[in-house]
């Protein structure tokens, strides 16, 4: 049977209350919390009892002290004059228990509590704000993002990934500060009548939040096409545990070693600064290293196309190459193929036919008009606007009979020409296809057999 | 809106300060007004060493020994007219008690 055990919670800081029932909880199940680490909480095996518990703050305690201050102890030995005894402690936060049935609270002046959590309040307010507002504007991203480049972000398992744990901690960012501030204000009014008001954190949210990062990175591990990727994001993974235990590590050994607050700070964060600064290079170096040299892309070649050049034009030419480009999620999975003739091999005179088309398939129903809206605008922004103000480039709708499909366009440039780029809507599937050569309507037909669903 | 610090006096910090009217060990305290409430009132431990730190630190009272972690105190004049002045303040308020139930209604000790 196990003596001991870890629990990993994600208890906001003001949250007294939950931490407390928490603990209770867990001497009721037969576990005394007896350390708290950056890594979690760690319990002892006891006779299963009702204990009460106490989570209170040392403001002048340090996580960088090698021990507790004489001070601190002081404070420490009023607490076991009326039977509190520490469980545990980590920096400010001090965990008292006590066995007795009824015993007088650590706290019995609301005011001062209230004073307390609100300083500590003032060191998290910088966190919350800057977490909070990058939350808030890569998700104003995001949103705008699904709405107006659905394929570019719902087709990239990174982007889908990276969205959801931007939403996760910018919502659990906002909940935690609109549940300290409300706390707080009720607090202040029953402070002045004597009264305590229990916390209530975001401990739930914050938990659904790590477990969705937890299953987002694994999505991305399991999703993203690019093998090179996913050396990188475990490279990242890697260097966040090593920077995290290196900077754990020299904290704890500077406490071990008794080195002063002053001195374990300065060495702690200087290791943190430069590791940080090292690890991001290394990789920073790794990626382009990856990219240069095609490790860490989504382009390859492929032998065997839905549709090539030789299918339409009946060309047989050993100098072509096929590459794809292709990102896929549950939503939208989206596969770009560029046929052509590498430049150092075309000669003067040849007039060789390229053929570039993109195939997006939208697995959700809903989502299905958005994308066909993105392709239509898709180059709204190219070579400036007409006259009249209208996109030089813009599509209009051509007879999808020859394609078998529900809607086609064609592209125009500057509402005068006509170019080869069609954009082809079958149910479930939008093709953008841009050959360098006129199409026929033969052409077409046998383009929309290999190319529709 | 709390009321502004030590202005007036919460009957913890009334307590506190009339225990330390001689010199008292901090830890003592917590034993004494008990006692000298009847149990009516007591001070957390939490509560009490952070008083006796603003009360220092607002020279209502001062440190007189340090023996090892344990140290004593006495109250400074400024202590003694804080109190005094919570005193006055009681008081009238007995006395419009008084006033509004008669003598025999606030005989009784609470």
């Amino acid at each position: 049977m196990k003596d001991h055990k870890w629990d990993y919670v994600f208890f906001s800081f003001y949250d007294r209350t939950g931490m407390e029932r928490h603990l209770e909880k867990r001497a009721a199940q037969g576990w005394l919390l007896e350390r708290i680490t950056n890594l979690g909480w760690h319990y002892r095996r006891i006779e299963p009892r009702q204990i009460h518990f106490t989570v209170t703050y040392y403001l002048r305690a340090s996580q960088f002290d090698p021990e507790p201050t004489e001070e601190q102890q002081e404070f420490h030995d009023f607490c076991l004059q009326s039977g509190w005894k520490l469980a545990a402690a980590s920096g400010k936060m001090q965990v008292f228990y006590n066995e007795e049935p009824d015993p007088v609270p650590i706290d019995t002046e609301p005011a001062l509590e209230l004073e307390r959590i609100g300083e500590m309040a003032m060191r998290y307010l910088l966190a919350w704000i800057i977490l909070g507002g990058v939350g808030l504007v890569m998700n104003a991203a995001w949103l705008w993002s699904i709405l107006h480049r659905p394929i570019d972000l719902l087709s990239s398992a990174t982007n889908l990934a990276t969205g959801l744990i931007w939403l996760g901690l910018a919502l659990w960012c906002v909940a935690d500060f609109i549940s300290y501030f409300t706390w707080r204000h009720k607090a202040k009014k029953a402070a002045v009548l004597g009264e305590f008001v229990p916390t209530r954190g975001c401990h739930r949210l914050l938990q659904a939040t790590m477990v969705m990062t937890v299953l987002a990175l694994l999505y991305i591990l399991l999703a993203d096409r690019r093998p090179g990727f996913r050396v990188v994001l475990l490279a990242m993974l890697a260097m966040y545990v090593l920077l995290f235990l290196s900077v754990n590590g020299v904290k704890n050994f500077l406490k071990r070693r008794k080195a002063s607050r002053a001195l374990n700070r300065g060495v702690t964060l200087g290791v943190d600064v430069v590791l940080a600064f090292v690890l991001t290079g290394v990789i920073a170096v790794g990626v382009f290293w990856g990219i240069s040299s095609g490790l860490i892309s989504t382009v390859d070649q492929v032998v065997d196309p839905p549709l090539s050049v030789e299918d339409l034009a009946e060309v047989k030419d050993e100098r072509y190459i096929t590459e794809r480009q292709a990102e896929a999620t549950f939503l939208i999975s989206r596969r770009n193929f560029y046929q052509h003739i590498p430049y150092d091999q075309i000669g003067p005179g040849d007039g060789v036919a390229f053929l570039e088309y993109t195939i997006v398939d939208v697995h959700v129903p809903f989502l299905y008009d958005w994308c066909v809206e993105e392709l239509l605008h898709d180059r709204d922004g190219w070579s400036g606007e007409t006259d009249d103000g209208q996109p030089y480039y813009q599509y209009q709708a051509i007879d999808p009979a020859p394609w078998g499909a529900e809607q086609a366009y064609q592209l125009w440039a500057g509402g005068e020409r006509a170019s080869d780029t069609y954009l082809v809507c079958w149910p479930g599937r939008i093709v953008v296809l841009e050959p360098t050569f006129e199409l026929t309507a033969e052409q077409m037909t046998l383009a929309a057999e290999k190319l529709a669903p | 809106m709390p009321r502004p610090k030590f202005q007036t006096l919460t009957e913890q910090m009334y307590y506190i300060l009339l225990c330390l009217s001689k010199e008292c060990c901090g830890m003592d305290i917590m034993e004494r007004i008990p006692a000298m409430t009847g149990g009516r009132v007591r001070v957390g431990s939490g509560t009490l060493y952070n008083l006796l730190e603003q009360f220092a630190e607002a020279g209502m009272i001062r440190e007189t020994r340090a023996e090892g972690r344990r140290r004593s105190y006495v109250l400074t004049d400024k202590g003694k007219e804080a109190l005094s002045g919570e005193y006055r303040r009681i008081c009238a308020q007995a006395w419009d008690y008084r006033a509004v139930f008669g003598e025999e209604d606030s005989r009784e000790r609470p």
